[in-house]
């Protein structure tokens, strides 16, 4: 208009005149367009449009509303189709999404074409929309997916019509009352419903994934509770607003419009002193500015604040609701601004993605009640604060940064759901606890005790010093708690001697031949072990007594999560060269023992096979050394304790041979420090490996005593 | 020309009019938009096309919060517990008139272990007024009027408890719902406000955040203690895949509720692997409904047994049965026979604090054909793991009524969030605690939120020994230089780790004890006379202690600096374990008909002496006063002799694990053989009150005993660190 207005100047004055006509007459067409849509595409919530068309009529004259009714008993496998979810080959077991395509979906309802309002999609349901469909959920076919999202935005309640998205959806080809369809929903509430807190979206069977749950509307195990994404705050450079130290503040209250005054009042009184001394702000819109965006205004001082940046500045923050539930956008720029959030449990919020989120890592869950107690704990809880802040980060980063982060974490939720099987765990979701302790990590629960009647396996592992191999099998085999042996033969060409050279022994012998001479098969789960006590050993430990063995595997009954060995190492630091240096002298201490002759459980077998990086088992095989070295920093990693050393041993095979299981010259104490060294980087910062200063001998060693003795042959070095 | 001009300044005016109307009319819609927030959305809308406005930032809603339901904001009463967490129990009929018994049989014997358990627990309080939760004294759990259970007249009965008031901040305990034929999962009473703990919970009548699901229990189920699993037992954790892939023995239903799933259940069965029993025997008239299947079936049926079954198979289904719960949950729970739940609507026991992920699977009823494909699928590993943890929570919340009960009073305390001890109690890592060794009910997280302040873990990054604070109990004067005391105090005053030495003096007159002049650690004798009639307070003088150590020392007890330096660096690495220097040992005599203790020379022991041990301040600053039932209580308080003994018991029932004897040292000296049988005496009234205390006795034997690493070695002395050790006797 303005262009054509310029242009018009230098014009003689009769088309001058014509052109202000004109223009004047575009400038009222356009008014009237402007206004027509306004009032025809936006109709007030459940009044019908003004202008009526016939497909209008048609609207109104249905008067069955019961498709609009909130199917409230609605639980997973009363209202979701499961079956039409395909299981097959494993690496197929996973939902189908299928987003209906706007153009067609409105083409199939040609008299619903003149609604304007139809096309209107905000840039967050589009995005919504368009990560499914990149997303590896995504199904193009109908018939093919499980799973279904319309093409209507119905993210912000207060903008749609209620009456006509119920029709629509219910026109959907494939809606079937609502079943597996998503709908997302984050400012779920409307003028017109004002005394429930139930979003009305809750057509039929469709799961809603809402911005505003409680306890009370929420449907577990159907419903997603979701976070209120706001765009009118977001900072997408959100990391550096996650200073730890710098915060000066300790409480931000952000009191929203609605909140209870009593509340208010209550907290008020209940902070009172620490609102005068300004470690605690009370903000709330301001006066003048209620629909301001980027300012708050402090309750006490009565002065503007920058919002949401003045959330940085605070160690925690709480929120004020009107208690309805309803989402909040706010929440989302605590956590977007490393703040830790104190949760009013008086609410009973379904909090964002709480069935799979542990919101206890990072919040403070606090009871109204309690309030005037909250400021002390808050003020000295150091140590919980910052594993909190770190926390907040890591769940705001992965699940809550972006419309995507938001859409893929209820995807994944709903996959986790239909699939079970292949759920990921509460680790998965949320990270390890740390908390700078050791035996965290894992997921270590204490090995089950074991009964001394089972016995144990032995497991030799050889190759072709097969005198040396007889000798310790027959002498291996005195101990009466041994239940088997195993041999795991590991010459890749040489076959083992057949079974009637083999010396007699009372207890089984299999032998289980290796595909390739590799160190890692010796810790290989075979399922012939079938003992939960494994004495693994060399093939030439052929000096124990039989009383040695059975201390030992007392000794491990009665520590089944520890390496309770014979051949006892140790590790130290050398400061001059800075680095880890391997010794095998007789010290005061040990922190390694030698899976030569060592009893474990089986337990850590597949330790070893299934869960420790590839790369350090492949260094071993590759390098033909240090298992054992290795064995003892994966054990000492979960334990977070030294080996056990038992009995006085210290030699294991004839005088004459060499200590060493493999090579025993000074070639192989470089390389087993070299071994130490690589797996400590391996390791990062926290080194395994710890010593201590005992072993463990029988009760009577060395005592003179008339009882007789339980272990009488445990002494000889 | 003029006329067309006038023409043309007509209609100039008209389009000048005109314009100048619509731009009043803009501008008064423009007006009228700022009243309405409509418009403005309109507005706006042109320049940013999100879903949110300004003014949804501060949307005010008016409405008022409908809550059908029950929630713990709405039907409880949060601030009666807010400073302490106490529960009542309603004295039984017979118990008020004086015990006089008999008559009407007052409750179940499941409903009676839950209230003995209760009356023991140390949240107990005979007090209604300061209780925060209230038990009846009416059986509830059985709710089906055709059992002989049944309690009758019970709306009656509620509305003559004084403290009734609608049932806010009471518990109620329910097993069984609902009757023949539709077995309704709802009570068949108006329970008001009351928090139902409940089995065979249905999601839809579950009050997320205020009810509590219940396993089904047996009525055979152990009252108190702690009890392994049946992988220990059978020692069957191996092979992982056991020679059944799945197995269920069982009824099936031929009709009504529950028969979907139960008349289909033995189409899995495939004759190898997957074996399911299904019997129509059930009720009086089952004939009446018999099939063609139902003779070979029974056959089948007696062919298997069904012990042998759940401890040879890898899965064990769980299916509902007329009622969602079943038995067979907390039975392959205890068999390490992983459970697959086929029960939809099942709200699993405890799902608040234990996640059965780690544990068990839960299917569809729909998917059932699906299942034996599925398992077939899972890899060894995860097997495994989840073996592991159906021991480790059956052992720590089901293996006896106490566990149960104590796991759903721990959970209501986990929604209250207590503040305690400067704790927020609902702790961060609740998740952590709950799942993992030694679990929640070991681990009290008001006491610390760190976990580095308990026994069980191991700090990463670790700094020099904090060392330990010596605690002597002393009851004689010791003035003289010789005198044993005060040769113990020289010894302690030489030891490296040492940070504190503590006098504890509860003799007669003021405290006489000559403390050595030069002593590196500091040292106090404390007056404890005060607190003489509670005896862990003269044993355990909170206030002196900072380390997380302590040795406890009678004034007797003689060690050498490098045994006690020695016996720190022992405790370092097993902090949860109670150290100490002299071993005892306790066994069934059949003679007697009692446990009895041993105090001679001996190849095991189950107990070590507090006359020198070394333990973590967590079991004296918490556990001694916060975990301890009532009746183990008033054992301990009553004798100083017990203290010992007790704290064997304490820490053994929460770590399983035996004492560690550290070095050869045969006694703590200086005993006379009279008091010599005088403890033995002791330890043998403590040892068996003590096990009806606890329900079972929690001690373990160890054949070992810590010695420095070249004990008696054939090696030069000077490299030996500690080669006075090699001396004591």
């Amino acid at each position: 208009m303005d262009y054509l207005l310029k242009r018009n100047i230098s014009c003689t004055r009769s088309t001058k005149l014509i052109i202000i006509f004109l223009s004047s007459f575009l400038f009222l067409i356009f008014i009237w367009h402007w206004m027509g849509s306004g009032f025809i595409s936006r109709p007030d919530n459940d009044d019908l449009p003004i202008s009526r068309s016939d497909s209008i009529y048609e609207l109104d004259s249905i008067k069955d509303l019961s498709f609009l009714k909130w199917k409230s008993e609605c639980l997973f496998f009363t209202c979701f189709e499961i079956n039409s979810c395909r299981y097959g080959k494993e690496n197929e077991e996973m939902i189908r999404v299928y987003v209906y395509p706007f153009s067609e979906t409105l083409a199939s309802m040609p008299h619903l074409q003149t609604y304007p309002s139809l096309l209107d999609h905000s840039d967050e349901y589009i995005q919504i929309l368009e990560t499914i469909r990149s997303s590896r959920y995504y199904e193009p076919l109908p018939e093919e997916a499980c799973v279904f999202v319309p093409p209507f935005d119905t993210l912000n309640g207060r903008l749609i019509n209620n009456r006509l998205t119920s029709y629509l959806l219910n026109n959907l080809k494939l809606w079937n009352n609502g079943s597996n369809h998503l709908i997302f929903s984050m400012l779920p509430w409307q003028k017109s419903h004002p005394n429930t807190t139930v979003p009305v979206y809750n057509y039929g069977k469709v799961l809603l994934m809402g911005g505003a749950f409680t306890v009370s509307n929420y449907r577990p195990g159907y419903d997603i509770s979701i976070p209120v994404f706001n765009p009118l705050t977001i900072k997408y450079d959100y990391h550096q607003y996650h200073n730890i130290k710098s915060r000066q503040l300790l409480l931000v209250i952000l009191v929203q419009s609605g909140a209870d005054p009593h509340t208010v009042n209550h907290i008020r009184i209940s902070l009172h002193q620490e609102l005068i001394k300004g470690g605690v702000v009370m903000l709330g819109s301001c006066d003048l500015c209620s629909h301001c965006i980027n300012e708050r205004c402090d309750f006490h001082a009565n002065k503007k604040l920058p919002y949401p940046d003045i959330l940085q500045d605070s160690k925690y923050c709480m929120i004020v609701s009107d208690g309805t539930g309803r989402g909040t956008p706010d929440l989302m720029d605590v956590l977007m601004m490393g703040c830790v959030p104190v949760i009013i449990r008086n609410y009973e919020l379904v909090l964002p993605f709480s069935e799979v989120i542990d919101w206890q890592r990072f919040a403070v869950f606090v009871w109204l009640e309690q309030l005037f107690q909250l400021m002390p704990i808050l003020g000295s809880s150091r140590n919980g604060l910052i594993l909190k802040q770190k926390q907040v980060l890591h769940v705001y980063s992965r699940y809550f940064r972006s419309i995507p982060a938001i859409t893929m974490t209820t995807l994944d939720i709903l996959n986790d759901r239909v699939f079970p099987i292949n759920a990921q765990s509460y680790e998965d979701w949320n990270g390890h606890d740390d908390n700078q302790i050791w035996n965290v990590k894992h997921s270590h629960i204490k090995l089950p005790s074991t009964k001394k009647e089972e016995g144990f396996t032995a497991v030799i592992l050889a190759y072709d010093r097969i005198d040396k191999l007889f000798q310790t099998v027959q002498s291996v085999a005195q101990a009466p708690s041994l239940a088997k042996f195993v041999i795991v033969w590991n010459h890749a060409y040489k076959s083992p001697p057949p079974l009637s050279d083999w010396p007699f022994v009372n207890k089984p012998i299999k032998i289980i031949r290796t595909k390739n001479n590799k160190l890692s098969n010796r810790f290989y789960p075979y399922s012939d072990i079938t003992t939960a006590g494994i004495l693994s050993l060399d093939d030439d430990i052929n000096m124990m007594s039989s009383d040695e063995i059975e201390f030992g595997f007392q000794t491990w009954l009665e520590y089944p999560d520890r390496l309770v060995g014979y051949p006892g190492r140790v590790h130290r630091y050398n400061h001059k060269s800075a680095n880890w240096v391997y010794d095998s002298e007789w010290t005061n201490n040990v922190s390694i023992v030698l899976t030569g002759a060592a009893f474990y459980h089986k337990y850590y077998h597949y330790h070893y096979t299934y869960l420790m990086p590839k790369a350090i088992r492949t260094w071993v095989d590759v390098h033909f050394n240090c298992e054992d070295i290795m064995f003892n920093f994966m054990i000492s990693n979960i334990t977070g304790l030294p080996p056990l050393k038992v009995t006085p041993r210290k030699r294991f095979k004839c005088k004459n041979c060499n200590t060493e299981g493999l090579v025993g010259d000074s070639a192989h104490y470089i390389k087993r420090t070299e071994c130490i060294n690589l797996f400590a980087k391996q390791f990062g910062d926290t080194f395994p490996l710890k010593s201590i200063k005992y072993r463990l001998d029988p009760v009577l060693y060395k005592v003179e005593s008339k009882r007789e003795k339980a272990f009488p042959k445990v002494g000889e070095l | 020309m003029r006329l067309t001009w006038k023409i043309r300044r007509k209609l100039l005016r008209l389009v000048a009019a005109g314009t100048l109307l619509s731009a009043v009319a803009l501008l008064a819609l423009y007006a009228s938009s700022e009243a309405s927030p409509k418009a403005i959305s309109e507005t706006k809308r042109r320049q940013h096309s999100s879903f949110m406005f300004p003014e949804d930032l501060h949307y005010s809603h008016k409405g008022s919060r409908i809550t059908a339901k029950c929630t713990m904001a709405t039907c409880f009463n949060v601030s009666r517990c807010i400073d302490s967490f106490k529960v009542y129990v309603y004295p039984f009929e017979e118990e008020k008139k004086g015990g006089r018994g008999g008559g009407k049989q007052a409750a179940s014997s499941i409903y009676k272990k839950m209230v003995r358990v209760l009356r023991d627990s140390p949240y107990y309080t005979s007090d209604p007024n300061t209780a925060c939760l209230l038990v009846l004294n009416i059986d509830t759990l059985d709710r089906d009027p055709l059992s002989n259970d049944y309690v009758k007249r019970l709306p009656e009965k509620l509305k003559a408890l004084r403290t009734w008031n609608n049932g806010r901040n009471h518990i109620l305990f329910n097993m069984y719902s609902g009757s023949f034929p539709d077995y309704n999962d709802q009570l068949d009473f108006d329970h008001g406000e009351a928090i139902i703990a409940k089995a065979s919970f249905a999601l839809e009548n579950y009050r997320t955040g205020f009810d509590i699901s219940l396993p089904l229990i047996h009525k055979l189920h152990s009252e108190k203690g702690k009890f392994t699993g049946g992988v220990s037992a059978h020692g069957n954790l191996f092979p992982i895949r056991r020679k059944y892939l799945l197995i269920f023995k069982g009824k099936r239903y031929l009709w009504g509720l529950g028969s979907a799933t139960r008349n289909a259940i033995y189409h899995l069965d495939n004759g190898d692997d997957v074996i399911m029993l299904t019997t129509c025997k059930h009720g009086k008239f089952w004939s009446r409904y018999r099939d063609e299947k139902c003779k070979k079936d029974n056959i089948f049926f007696e062919k298997y047994n069904y012990n042998h079954l759940i401890s040879n198979s890898t899965f064990c289904l769980v299916p509902r049965g007329r009622r969602l719960g079943s038995f067979r949950f907390l039975e392959s729970l205890h068999a390490g026979c992983i459970p697959v739940s086929l029960s939809n609507g099942l709200v699993l026991p405890f799902h608040e604090l234990i996640d059965w992920s780690k544990a068990l699977f839960v299917f569809d009823e729909r998917q059932l054909f699906q299942v034996p494909h599925m398992l077939r699928h899972i890899p060894e590993d995860k097997i495994l793991s989840m073996r592991l943890h159906t021991q480790f929570y059956w052992e720590q919340y089901f293996s006896s009524v106490d566990a149960i009960m104590h796991t759903t009073l721990e959970i209501v305390k986990q929604r209250i969030s207590q503040f305690q001890n400067g704790v927020v109690a609902t702790a961060s890592n609740a998740h952590f605690l709950w799942n993992h060794y030694p679990g929640g009910l070991v681990i009290s997280s008001d006491y610390s939120e760190k976990l580095e302040d308990y026994p069980f873990f191991i700090k990463r990054q670790q700094g020099p020994p904090s060392g330990y604070t010596a605690v002597v109990m002393a009851t004689k004067p010791a003035s003289k230089g010789n005198s044993p005391l005060v040769l113990l105090l020289k010894n302690l005053c030489n030891s490296t780790h040492a940070r504190k030495i503590v006098v504890s003096w509860i003799g007669s007159g003021n405290p006489k004890v000559m403390v050595p002049p030069f002593c590196r650690p500091s040292i106090k004798v404390i007056d404890a006379r005060k607190d003489k009639k509670l005896m862990i307070n003269v044993m355990i003088p909170y206030m002196e202690i900072r380390t997380d150590a302590i040795l406890s020392l009678w004034e007797d007890t003689e060690l050498i600096t490098e045994e006690v330096d020695f016996g720190y660096l022992t405790w370092l690495s097993n902090p949860e374990r109670l150290v100490g220097f002299v071993g005892r040992r306790h066994f069934w005599s059949p003679n007697q008909g009692q446990w009895i203790c041993s105090s001679g020379l001996n190849n095991r022991y189950s107990l070590v002496s507090l006359g020198a041990s070394f333990y973590h301040k967590y079991y004296a600053h918490h556990v001694w006063h916060h975990k301890l039932s009532s009746s183990a209580r008033k054992i301990l308080d009553s004798s100083k002799d017990c203290f010992s003994i007790g704290l064997n018991f304490v820490i053994s029932h929460m770590t399983g694990s035996p004492p560690l004897k550290v070095t050869q040292r045969v006694s703590l000296n200086y005993f006379t053989s009279k008091e010599r049988t005088e403890v033995v005496m002791s330890c043998v009234s403590c040892i068996n009150s003590l096990t009806i205390s606890f329900g079972y006795i929690p001690l373990k034997y160890s054949w070992s005993r810590a010695d420095p690493v070249l004990f008696r070695d054939n090696v030069a002395a000077h490299r030996k660190e500690f080669r006075r050790i090699e001396n004591v006797t």
